[in-house]
């Protein structure tokens, strides 16, 4: 059956979401009794709807061997205080690691930020970053975005 | 204390087996979601990788008592919207359907007859989708987050969300149907 004027595809994939308004759902849904077309688009995004939000858990499952070597390489770069690069990293995204790092560091070397190795209380680690970090971060923009230009 | 709280105070006071266990917790959903975002194995590998250096980096500043998952999700859907705008080509599907060429296939929805389709199909026909239509509908129907939490986590205006969702789902069923 083809689409007349009162069929809305649009309002059938509302209606099955239950996104409409309720004098909108009255007359789409008294639409979707008489029509045939609409009561199979109704149902065929009923079905499709259902399997979107029950998706089989095995879909993107990784090798264990993967998953365990990524959770090493991110907990060394815990143990670096968040430095791990990616692999296939730009040039840019090197400078951006080094200045990161370098700039980590000065704070804790003058005794102005407390190092992430320390235990420290919660609230004292929450302090925003010095201004030596924020300064550093924005030369370190700087360079990402020089890398970039060549 | 929950398990998130557990986690974040043991990450917060610097402490590995903090981190270690919110690498059990979320390593893989973060690495699924990623996935189901830009479909290819190695590049979801990296971003997965990606995601969990800046949750680091931001770990400290966390408000503890909130769930770390939208969190995590957040990062992840900026991290892969990065990723997929980086490369011009992933995002060419997008542009095409944005100009309306869509693929061939574009039948009259009425005319789909409702029929099973199967998981793999539905894997494959999401898969064809392109990326910046993929993520919508995963977001709001994996996610289950609504028109407005889509539109602010893809930075784009509701209206092109709510096209994207509109014609995302119909490729979907039409293709579905047209294969069963």
């Amino acid at each position: 059956m083809a689409m007349s004027f009162r069929c809305d595809d649009s309002l059938v994939q509302l209606y099955v979401e239950g996104a409409l308004e309720p004098a909108e759902r009255l007359l789409v849904g008294a639409h979707i009794r008489i029509c045939r077309a609409c009561q199979q688009g109704a149902a065929a995004y009923k079905a499709l709807l259902w399997d979107l939000e029950h998706p089989e858990p095995e879909a993107a499952e990784l090798p264990a061997a993967q998953l365990q070597a990524l959770s090493d390489r991110l907990m060394e770069a815990w143990e670096q205080g968040g430095t791990g690069q990616a692999p296939g990293r730009t040039p840019a995204r090197a400078i951006w690691d080094f200045s990161s790092l370098w700039l980590r560091s000065v704070p804790v070397m003058l005794g102005s930020a407390p190092a992430r190795r320390r235990e420290q209380p919660v609230a004292k680690q929450q302090e925003p970053d010095g201004w030596m970090t924020r300064v550093g971060h924005g030369l370190g923009r700087l360079l990402v975005k020089g890398v970039r230009r060549r | 204390m929950s398990d998130d709280e557990s986690i974040l105070d043991l990450c917060q006071r610097g402490r590995p087996e903090g981190f270690a266990r919110l690498l059990l917790a979320y390593q893989k959903r973060v690495y699924q979601r990623a996935y189901s975002f830009v479909r290819h194995r190695e590049d979801a590998l990296d971003l997965t990788q990606e995601v969990f250096l800046r949750s680091i980096r931001g770990m400290p500043s966390f408000t503890p008592g909130r769930p770390l998952w939208p969190w995590l999700r957040r990062i992840t859907t900026n991290v892969c919207l990065n990723h997929l705008r980086s490369k011009p080509a992933l995002l060419s599907l997008d542009q095409a359907w944005e100009r309306g060429e869509e693929p061939a296939g574009g039948e009259d929805p009425a005319e789909a007859a409702v029929v099973a389709w199967n998981r793999e199909q539905l894997q494959a026909a999401l898969e064809r989708l392109p990326p910046l239509h993929r993520m919508a509908v995963i977001l709001r129907h994996q996610e289950g987050l609504s028109y407005d939490e889509v539109a602010r986590g893809m930075d784009l205006p509701l209206g092109t969300v709510k096209t994207y969702l509109f014609r995302a789902r119909q490729k979907l069923r039409i293709e579905l149907s047209a294969q069963g």
